[in-house]
C-alpha cells in the first residue's frame, strides 16, 4: 500500500506528496501531460527535443544542472509518445533547490539560441546513435507508420526524420512551451521525509504565483479500425533476419489493457511458454522470441518479435507462429498457468515499489490516468482476470486483420 | 507564505556526510561459505545473489558464459521447462550473468516463497546436466548475439580497448563468433564441477527471513564449497598506440581511450575519484560541457574508473558523428591537459564536492543499494571505512592536490586510443 496526500493549487497544479520517514533523500517528479502524440506531423521529435531544452536555463536561472549539483542533487528526464517526465533526486534538506529550479522552468524558459542550436545537434547525434547506427535501430521508424495510418503514434519520440529536428525554430519552441508547459498541464509528485503541511507550504511558495492557464483540449487523429493484414519486408545489412508482429490492443485505461498485459506474459513466457517451446525448442526456427506490450495511453501495440535461425524461412516461421497463437484462442490456459501469472505479477509489484523515485514516478503516472489510488488497485485487477478473459481477449487480438507484420531480411544470409 | 520570493537567488543548501552504512548480518553455510544478510524490513521483496569464482578469465574458450547460461537448463529427471514452471509456481524470477572475474545467479521473490523457491533452484543447479540440445541452441544464440553486437561501433571500440589494454592477460581475451563452436558439453561439465560446485564465493541476501527460514536456507547450500584459489598477480603490459577499427557505412565513430591505473586500495584512489568526476563522470563534467553541451558532437561522453580482481583502469568513452572525430580527440586531450596543468576553480570544486556528497547519499538508498555498496568493498577485501575515507578525502581535497593527482596519473601520451567507425 503506497500512501499519499493530494492537493491542487488555485493555478491548477496537481500535487501528490508521498511520505517516507526512512529516507534521507527527496524526490521531486514533474510529469507534463505532453508527448510525441501531441506533435504536428510536420514537426515531429519536438516533445523530446524540448525535453533537452528544459535543461538549458530558465527565465531567472541561467543553468539548470549546476545549482542542483551544488545541492548534492541529480536530475534527468524522459519523453514517451504520451508524456514528458522530469525528476530530481537530492538530499532531503535541500528540497527547496529542486522546487526553485522546477518552478522557474515551469514559469518560463530562457529560450537561448545557443541552447537550441546545440541541443538540435545533440538530438541528431542521439538519432544516429540509437536509430541509424545500430542493427535493427530503424525498426520502430518503420513499424509505427505501418500500424498507425493516422494516429500520431505513427512516429517515434525521436521523430520521423532528422530534418524535422534540423528545422525546429525558436518560434516553434516558444509556442510549444506556451501550449504544454503550465501548472494545469503538470502533476508534481514529491517524496521524502516531510509532513503534509510542510509540503503544502513549500509548493505554494514556489508554484503559487505561476499563472494558471486552461488545459488545452486534446484532439488527436483517431485511428480507424484496421480491418486488414499489413505486411512489409525490408532488406537490411543485419546478421539475422528479424520479425515483428504488432497487434492493436486496448488503451491504457481500459480493463482490456490488464488482460493484454497478462496475456503477453503467458505468450512470451521464456523457457516454458508455448511459443518458446514450439518455435525455438521443437522446430528450431528462431534464436529468440518475445511477447510484450507497449503500454500506450491510446490504443497500443501487442508485439511478438524475434530473430530467425540461419537457413530458416519467414514462411515457415509465419505458419508456425500463427498456429501457436491460434491455440490461445481455442484453449483455456490451465489453472496452474494462471496461478503462475498471478504469482509473478505479485512479485513484480513488490519490486516496482522499491525505491523512492519509482514510487514517485508511478504515483504521477496513475494520477495522470485519473487517480493516484490506482497504484494500489492493480493487484486486485490482475487477480480478477480469469482464463476465459485471456481466451476471449486472444480471440479478438490474434487476427491477421488486426496485425501489422514487419520482416527485416538479412542481406548477409 | 510570502508572495515575494526572489527567484534569482538560489535557496541556501547544506550537505551532510552522515550516511548510515548498515552492516549486514554475517552467517555461514554448513560448508563455510559466507552469507551476508541485509534486512529489508519495509517490503516483502527478496533478492538472493549467489557469487561464484567462475568468471570468463578461468577458461580460454567462452565456457564460463555458456555454463552460466545453462545453469537451470535441465537435470536428469527435469526439463528446463519443468524447472521454470516450478519457479513460476512460487512467483520467482532468476537471472544469471558472468563477468571476467565472477559468475552470478540472482534469485528474486517474496519472503513467503523463499522456503519453496530456494530448494527448487538449488536442486536444479546442483544436478544441472547441461543437455546437448540446449547447448547447441545456446551456442547458436550467443554466436548470433555477438554478431549483432559487432555491428555496433561502441562494441567494436570497447573490444579493441579490452584486447589492447589487457594484452597478454586473461582479461584481454575477446571472443569471436566462431569460438562458441569449439565448446563441448564436456568442457561445460568440467567447468561447472570446478568453478561452480567448488567455487561458491559468497551469498548476498536482501530479505527478512525468520530465524527458522534463515537456518533452512543456509542448510540448503551445504554441498557447495569455496575452494577456488586466488589468481597469481598479473603483470600488465598494455600497448600504447592508436588502434583504428574499420566499420563500413557507420555514421558515428566509437572512441575509447584508456590506461591501466590502480584499484581501490591505492592511496590516491579517492583523489582520483574527484579528478575523474570533474573530467567526465557527471552531467556537468568538463567532457560533457565541452563536447556535448558546447559543441553538440555527441549524445554522451564520459569517463570512469574500472576495476577487476587484479587491477584498476581508467577509460574515456563516447560515440560521435564521424565529421566530429578529429576535433573530439583534440578536445579530449585539451581537457586532460587542463586537468594536469591548471588549478580547478573554487566554484567548480565546491560544486563537485557537493555533487559527490549527494551521490554517496543517493547510492545508499534502501537495502538493495546498501547491499551493493557492501559487496563492492567486501569483494576487494575492504569495508565501509572505504566510503568514510572517500567522503573525508572529498571534503578536504584542494585544487592543488587535484592538479597533482591528475598530473601524476593522467597523461594523453600513455593512453591507448581506439576508434571504431
Amino acid at each position: 500500500m503506497i500512501t499519499f496526500h493530494r492537493f491542487t493549487l488555485p493555478n491548477g497544479l496537481k500535487v501528490i506528496f508521498h511520505q517516507d520517514k526512512t529516507t534521507p533523500m527527496a524526490v521531486v517528479n514533474t510529469l507534463y501531460d505532453v508527448g510525441a502524440r501531441d506533435e504536428d506531423p510536420n514537426h515531429t521529435g519536438f516533445a523530446h527535443l524540448f525535453e533537452h531544452l528544459m535543461f538549458g536555463g530558465s527565465v531567472n536561472i541561467p543553468d539548470f544542472d549546476a545549482p542542483l549539483q551544488r545541492a548534492g542533487g541529480e536530475s534527468n528526464a524522459f519523453t514517451s509518445n504520451d508524456i514528458t517526465n522530469y525528476y530530481d533526486v537530492l538530499p532531503s534538506q535541500n528540497i527547496e533547490t529542486a522546487l526553485w529550479l522546477e518552478s522557474d522552468r515551469m514559469l518560463s524558459l530562457a529560450f537561448s539560441d545557443k541552447s537550441l542550436e546545440v541541443q538540435r545537434s545533440v538530438v541528431i547525434e542521439e538519432f544516429k546513435q540509437r536509430y541509424l547506427n545500430q542493427p535493427y535501430g530503424d525498426v520502430w521508424l518503420e513499424l509505427r507508420p505501418l500500424a498507425y495510418q493516422v494516429h500520431p503514434y505513427q512516429w517515434a519520440t525521436i521523430g520521423k526524420e532528422i530534418s524535422h529536428i534540423e528545422q525546429a525554430t525558436m518560434d516553434d519552441v516558444r509556442s510549444f512551451f506556451g501550449s504544454h508547459y503550465h501548472p494545469g498541464n503538470a502533476i508534481l509528485t514529491i517524496a521524502g521525509n516531510y509532513e503534509n503541511n510542510q509540503i503544502e507550504d513549500l509548493v505554494s511558495k514556489w508554484y503559487g504565483n505561476i499563472p494558471g492557464k486552461k488545459k488545452g483540449a486534446r484532439i488527436l487523429m483517431q485511428e480507424p479500425p484496421q480491418n486488414e493484414y499489413r505486411t512489409l519486408t525490408l532488406k537490411r545489412n543485419v546478421p539475422a533476419s528479424a520479425f515483428y508482429y504488432a497487434f492493436k490492443m486496448s488503451e491504457r485505461k481500459s480493463e482490456g489493457y490488464y488482460i493484454a498485459d497478462l496475456l503477453s506474459d503467458e505468450v512470451g513466457k521464456d523457457k516454458s511458454g508455448k511459443l518458446y517451446l514450439s518455435l525455438k525448442k521443437d522446430k528450431a526456427l528462431v534464436h529468440e522470441i518475445n511477447a510484450y506490450i507497449l503500454g500506450s495511453l491510446d490504443e497500443g501495440l501487442f508485439i511478438v518479435s524475434g530473430k530467425l535461425m540461419p537457413g530458416k524461412t519467414f514462411e515457415a516461421l509465419d505458419a508456425a507462429l500463427w498456429e501457436v497463437l491460434e491455440t490461445f484462442k481455442t484453449t483455456l490456459i490451465s489453472t496452474p498457468d494462471l496461478n503462475r501469472l498471478r504469482m509473478k505479477a505479485k512479485t513484480s509489484k513488490a519490486f516496482q515499489e522499491q525505491g523512492l523515485l519509482n514510487r514517485a514516478m508511478n504515483l504521477s503516472f496513475f494520477e495522470l490516468l485519473g487517480d493516484a489510488h490506482g497504484i494500489n488497485e492493480e493487484e486486485a485487477i490482475y487477480n480478477a482476470i480469469e482464463a476465459c478473459h485471456l481466451q476471449d481477449y486472444a480471440k479478438s487480438l490474434f487476427n491477421p486483420s488486426n496485425c501489422s507484420r514487419l520482416f527485416i531480411e538479412s542481406e548477409t544470409n | 507564505m510570502t508572495d515575494t520570493i526572489n527567484r534569482s537567488q538560489a535557496p541556501s543548501v547544506s550537505l551532510s556526510n552522515d550516511i548510515n552504512y548498515i552492516e549486514p548480518e554475517r552467517h555461514l553455510t554448513p560448508a563455510g561459505v559466507p552469507v551476508y544478510l541485509m534486512r529489508n524490513e519495509t517490503s516483502e521483496a527478496v533478492k538472493l545473489e549467489l557469487i561464484f569464482d567462475a568468471g570468463s578469465m578461468y577458461d580460454e574458450k567462452p565456457v564460463a558464459g555458456l555454463t552460466t547460461g545453462m545453469l537451470l537448463a535441465g537435470t536428469a529427471d527435469k526439463t528446463m521447462a519443468e524447472i521454470n514452471d516450478m519457479i513460476d509456481d512460487h512467483g520467482g524470477y532468476f537471472n544469471a550473468s558472468v563477468s571476467a572475474d565472477y559468475a552470478y545467479l540472482n534469485i528474486f521473490g517474496l519472503n513467503e516463497s523463499m522456503d519453496q523457491l530456494v530448494p527448487i533452484i538449488e536442486e536444479a543447479l546442483y544436478h544441472a546436466n547441461f543437455p546437448e540440445t540446449e547447448l547447441i541452441q545456446l551456442k547458436a544464440e550467443r554466436k548470433q548475439h555477438l554478431m549483432v553486437s559487432l555491428e555496433k561501433v561502441s562494441t567494436l571500440a570497447q573490444r579493441g580497448l579490452q584486447e589492447h589494454l589487457f594484452k597478454g592477460t586473461p582479461y584481454g581475451r575477446i571472443n569471436q563468433p566462431d569460438d562458441f563452436d569449439g565448446v563441448t558439453r564436456t568442457d561445460i561439465q568440467a567447468f561447472f564441477e570446478t568453478y561452480f560446485k567448488k567455487g561458491l564465493r559468497k551469498i548476498n541476501w536482501v530479505g527478512n527471513p525468520s530465524a527458522a527460514q534463515l537456518d533452512r536456507i543456509l542448510q540448503c547450500f551445504a554441498r557447495w564449497t569455496k575452494e577456488v584459489k586466488p589468481l597469481p598477480p598479473i603483470n600488465y603490459t598494455p600497448s600504447i598506440e592508436r588502434i583504428e577499427v574499420k566499420k563500413a557505412d557507420a555514421v558515428q565513430t566509437g572512441i575509447r581511450m584508456g590506461k591501466i591505473l590502480f584499484d581501490r586500495s591505492h592511496p590516491d584512489y579517492h583523489k582520483m575519484t574527484v579528478v575523474n568526476t570533474i573530467l567526465g563522470e557527471y552531467f556537468g563534467s568538463r567532457l560533457m560541457s565541452n563536447i556535448r553541451e558546447d559543441k553538440g558532437y555527441t549524445y554522451g561522453i564520459g569517463s570512469y574508473l574500472g576495476e577487476n580482481q587484479s587491477n584498476g583502469y581508467f577509460v574515456i568513452a563516447t560515440e560521435v558523428g564521424n565529421e566530429f572525430l578529429a576535433d573530439t580527440l583534440v578536445q579530449i586531450n585539451a581537457e586532460i591537459e587542463r586537468m594536469r596543468t591548471q588549478l580547478v576553480p573554487q566554484d567548480e570544486l565546491s560544486l563537485v564536492k557537493n555533487y559527490l556528497s549527494g551521490q554517496f547519499l543517493r547510492s545508499a538508498d534502501g537495502p538493495f543499494a546498501m547491499m551493493d555498496l557492501f559487496t563492492m568493498v567486501e569483494i576487494r577485501g575492504l569495508d565501509y571505512s572505504f566510503y568514510q575515507n572517500a567522503l573525508s578525502t572529498i571534503e578536504e581535497i584542494t585544487s592543488e592536490e587535484i592538479m597533482e593527482t591528475a598530473s601524476n596519473h593522467l597523461n594523453s601520451e600513455d593512453m591507448l586510443i581506439v576508434t571504431a567507425g
